[in-house]
């Protein structure tokens, strides 16, 4: 049950953010960070609205841990700015920011009790004693761990621990929460139960959260946006969906989902659509509006997911536009079955991904031919690179 | 209920008969435990057993049993009251924990200070701690003598300054009692404790600054409940050996006061009363694991309580 302070405040939030031009949350500017000489981050920016479920995504070692530690104050850019809701906190220290984290490896106080772990926070704050155990009982409340109160982290299942750090943090009532890999160290069903947990309670609150994840499922099912990070910088920010559909870069196209790449030339540039040679022959794709321009002889890359493909038994006569293939590979998944194609004409080896809809495509077996139908425009992306 | 000697034991994945289990178990405790009965436990009771006899006339304990020399040791001498034994004590368990307090203080920042160091430095300074036990106990007090006499350079500093008299010197004195006492026993604060900084989890530092403490909570916080194992074994390995210290006081000191050590030494050595001497060295057994029993309880004691 939701009390009244907080639907309150969720509706001052929303209230400002459609007064004019809103202040971002959480906005960092030309930042750079180099360890040792090595450039971990490369003049980054990003704007994250107030209210906003806004993930990092990318692989290990990519360095979205990096930037939201400078978010959080225990890592200072070389250079560049960091600002919370509109005020400059670049070099403000970590406890005098509005900020709190939930670590990956939880960072539980081991001497504490889940409830003087949850109070840590308002007691450095020197919060009255009543407010103090009022808030912490209420924030125990909503991760429902109530009944742990009085345990160590020591004596806590991995889940648990989970829900105290989320509880440890959201207890401050924070301007933005970072979540690092809050649920990586957990097994599937609990993760995926966590999730939606987590997307639940930040509905509820309307405060700002910023994951970090390399699970591209993960940031797809929560995120209102994403930036996918890649060595450093960022490659793309955009809705779950955009990133998905239109990916700009060849590493975004792979690193969410699997993509059939398909290098050509452009022979044919008109303003929205391009024709380019390929290995399956002269293909029409369609551009989107931040793509640069392409014009007649530049080399291009065209990608297209495995469930845009779509396949017929091999029976009556191939029209232009389809190819023949035969079945190298087949992966059930229960309600789709990757198939690994060849095709006939070129060599060229296609990823397929078709829904089990009927017996027949229930029960591909190797060998077995079949017909790749004509690919229309708008399944084809053209990447930048 | 298995029957009798049949039963078999699975001890770390190995079935084990009961024999086999005793013979193991004296396998590995054995020899101590022996070394600690001949050495330790008979002694201790021979000692326990002597304070309670009376002194013999050329320096032998003798019968009757009485509980006259814990009267002494108490004040309640031939010549009336005299609190000389018990200002004793409490000078000697002063001087134990007042170096135990200075190691402390000396031996945190250092500890710190070593476990950030580059892995090859770390080596380097973790020697340089421990080189000075590399030197006889004695040699390094009267090293300290030379150092600390009033026409010693550190003296006339301290003189400059107008921390000490012009012309007296900082030995003898408290001040070179203390200087020698901290360096001699620093080691075995610094060690154990770099061993607890060493292996400290940071991140729960970043949390707490992260919920908001600044750098005095942080340490209070997050990093003195992990390192408090090590701060409690290198307060022990300080305090006890040094409230049992005598030379160094009797050295430094200028010899005009005595400590619990010189009171043993001299009723076993000089005035043969072996009886009342056993009877200091009970006592002061007995006041120190006082000591350390309250220490521990303030030390672990209130999370466990919360526990139980």
């Amino acid at each position: 049950m939701p009390d009244a302070a907080e639907v309150t405040r969720s509706d001052t939030r929303s209230a400002e953010a459609s007064a004019g031009a809103p202040t971002p949350a959480v906005e960092v500017t030309g930042v750079s960070r180099a360890f040792a000489g090595v450039r971990a981050l490369d003049n980054v920016s990003l704007a994250i609205g107030r209210g906003e479920f806004f993930s990092l995504l990318g692989p290990s070692g990519c360095r979205k841990t990096t930037l939201l530690r400078i978010i959080a104050g225990l890592d200072l850019p070389d250079s560049g700015e960091v600002r919370l809701a509109g005020r400059e906190v670049t070099h403000t220290p970590a406890h005098r920011r509005p900020v709190n984290t939930v670590f990956q490896s939880y960072a539980l106080f081991p001497h504490m009790s889940v409830r003087d772990n949850v109070a840590f926070g308002l007691r450095m704050k020197k919060l009255p004693a009543p407010e103090i155990d009022r808030r912490v009982a209420e924030a125990m409340e909503k991760t429902s761990i109530a009944e742990l109160a009085s345990r160590r982290p020591t004596q806590l299942s991995g889940g648990q621990r989970q829900r105290v750090a989320l509880a440890r943090a959201l207890v401050n009532e924070p301007e933005v929460l970072l979540l690092d890999e809050p649920l990586a160290a957990l097994d599937l069903k609990l993760r995926r139960q966590l999730q939606i947990e987590l997307h639940s309670l930040q509905r509820r609150l309307g405060i700002t959260f910023i994951l970090v994840t390399h699970d591209q499922e993960e940031a797809l099912a929560l995120s209102d946006r994403i930036a996918v990070v890649h060595a450093g910088r960022i490659e793309q920010i955009g809705q779950g969906r955009d990133l998905y559909e239109r990916p700009r870069t060849r590493f975004v196209a792979q690193f969410l989902g699997t993509c059939n790449l398909l290098p050509g030339t452009v022979r044919e540039a008109s303003g929205e659509t391009i024709v380019a040679v390929t290995a399956l022959g002269e293909l029409k794709a369609v551009l989107t509006a931040d793509h640069r321009k392409l014009s007649t002889g530049d080399p291009c890359t065209l990608a297209v997911r495995p469930e845009k493909i779509i396949v017929r038994e091999a029976r009556g006569e191939v029209r232009p536009g389809e190819y023949e293939a035969s079945i190298m590979d087949v992966v059930y998944n229960g309600p789709d079955t990757d198939l690994s194609l060849q095709l006939r004409a070129g060599g060229l080896q296609l990823q397929v991904c078709c829904l089990n809809a009927d017996a027949r495509a229930a029960n591909r077996q190797p060998g077995q031919s079949l017909i790749v139908t004509a690919l229309p425009p708008e399944s084809l992306i053209v990447l930048e690179d | 209920m298995p029957h009798g000697a049949r039963s078999i034991q699975v001890l770390r994945g190995e079935a084990l008969s009961a024999r086999q289990r005793v013979l193991r178990i004296l396998g590995a405790a054995g020899p101590a435990s022996l070394w600690l009965l001949i050495f330790f436990l008979v002694p201790l009771f021979l000692i326990v057993g002597v304070s309670f006899l009376s002194r013999g006339e050329f320096g032998t304990v003798e019968r009757p049993w009485t509980i006259e020399p814990y009267r002494r040791l108490a004040g309640y001498g031939l010549l009336g009251f005299d609190p000389l034994h018990p200002i004793i004590l409490a000078r000697s368990l002063a001087l134990g924990a007042g170096t135990a307090l200075l190691c402390l203080l000396c031996a945190l920042p250092l500890a710190f200070f070593i476990a950030g160091l580059r892995p090859t430095w770390k080596t380097a300074a973790l020697t340089l701690v421990i080189i000075p036990l590399w030197t006889n106990l004695l040699i390094r007090t009267y090293a300290w003598q030379l150092l600390l006499a009033p026409e010693g350079v550190l003296s006339r500093v301290a003189a400059t300054l107008g921390l000490i008299e012009a012309g007296s010197g900082l030995y003898p004195g408290a001040a070179a009692v203390y200087l020698c006492m901290v360096c001699d026993y620093l080691p075995f604060m610094v060690l154990p404790l770099y061993a607890s900084v060493e292996k400290l989890d940071w991140s729960i530092a970043e949390a707490a600054m992260d919920l908001g403490a600044n750098g005095w909570n942080v340490f209070r916080h997050a990093l003195l409940p992990q390192i408090k194992p090590g701060l409690f074994a290198g307060s022990l390995l300080v305090f006890l050996p040094a409230t049992g210290q005598f030379v160094i006081p009797d050295l430094l000191g200028g010899a005009k006061t005595s400590m619990i050590g010189n009171a043993i030494q001299q009723q076993f050595l000089a005035s043969g009363d072996w009886p009342f001497g056993s009877a200091i060295a009970v006592v002061s057994l007995g006041v120190v694991m006082l000591a350390l029993w309250a220490f521990s309880r303030q030390s672990r004691g209130k999370e466990e309580m919360d526990l139980l």
